[in-house]
């Protein structure tokens, strides 16, 4: 090593043989780029929505028995060829898919600094599906419910 | 005059392919590993597209992936929890629901993500979620159903894409 420091001192590049060999190290960063440029779109596309069920045993009964059970808003969707069937209670407009549903719900929430709407945003919001309902019409039922603002949804009692 | 080819002897030019070789085996084998794991967990189906996912993202925590494992005609071939298969009858149900309830045991505050085919119908969808909830009473010890539907995000009337390459 002080030979070769001594050599490299005298400029006699002969004799000095440090180096460091970088060619490994830009394998391994082009491998690895070309994997996460694979697997970065694949990620990025799913997504969780997170849903919370109601607890089993805390059915519709209040334990407080001066609290009058809420009657939940039910939300019928069915399947067609033409796409979701989305049948809502009378009294609310009718929604042809879920960006509608989206507006209607919203429409008929209660904002307490327009003074509008019905139902406030914990209102117990049920999605009543079909049994041979598509599992995708569900979803985008759930997921306008949700971005109209609506915190209490549960699924059940379909069919 | 014929030159001296002793006085200067060919460069021989050569590429060292042994480091990448090398790397190239070591990924192999790490992809390899990684793979089988994640051919455990997921079922390649073609997931529930939404426009934009109104709920908040669910943070990284203790989860399960519970697939629904698509079949033919919006049918399916049962139900596919942390690489266990189960069956789409009552028992098999009964069965998913107490396998849950250990994982529920173990960790009360544990995740269940639902994955299933955008065409499977909700009949075959629902019990996996009412599993979810009646482990969550069998465990008891304050355990709630906190159930993560996985979905894609993507624009709907776009392309037929989707498809989740698992």
């Amino acid at each position: 090593m002080a030979r070769e420091r001594r050599a490299l001192l005298r400029g006699d590049r002969e004799r000095a043989r440090i180096s460091l060999s970088i060619t490994p190290m830009i394998d391994v960063v082009f491998q690895l780029l070309i994997y996460f440029l694979l697997t970065a779109g694949i990620i990025s596309k799913e997504r969780n929505l997170r849903a919370e069920l109601p607890p089993e045993q805390a059915a519709s009964t209040s334990d407080d028995p001066f609290t009058l059970d809420v009657e939940p808003l039910v939300i019928r969707v069915q399947s067609t060829s033409n796409g979701a069937e989305i049948t809502l209670p009378s009294g609310l407009a009718d929604a042809r898919d879920a960006s509608e549903l989206e507006r209607v719900l919203r429409d008929a929430r209660f904002d307490e600094t327009q003074s509008r709407g019905i139902f406030p945003s914990d209102h117990p919001i049920r999605i009543a599906a079909d049994p041979t309902a598509r599992w995708e019409d569900v979803v985008g039922v759930f997921n306008a419910v949700i971005a109209a603002g609506y915190r209490s949804v549960a699924f059940g009692g379909g069919g | 005059m014929p030159r001296n080819r002793s006085k200067f002897p060919a460069a021989v030019i050569e590429a060292n392919l042994t480091p990448m070789i090398d790397v190239t085996f070591l990924l192999i084998v790490f992809f390899t590993l990684v793979s089988g794991i994640a051919d455990n967990e997921r079922v390649d189906m073609s997931l529930a597209r939404v426009e934009a996912g109104a709920t908040a993202q669910a943070d990284e925590e203790s989860r399960v992936m519970l697939n629904v494992i698509p079949a033919a005609n919006g049918q399916i071939g049962g139900y596919l929890l942390a690489g266990k298969a189960f069956d789409a009858t009552p028992d098999g149900i009964a069965q998913l629901a107490d396998a849950l309830a250990d994982g529920y045991r173990r960790n009360p505050n544990l995740a269940v993500n639902l994955r299933a085919d955008r065409d499977t119908m909700y009949e075959w969808v629902e019990p996996a979620m009412r599993a979810t909830t009646t482990a969550a009473s069998l465990a008891g010890g304050g355990a709630l159903p906190r159930l993560n539907l996985v979905v894609i995000e993507e624009s709907i009337g776009g392309s037929e894409g989707g498809r989740d390459g698992s």
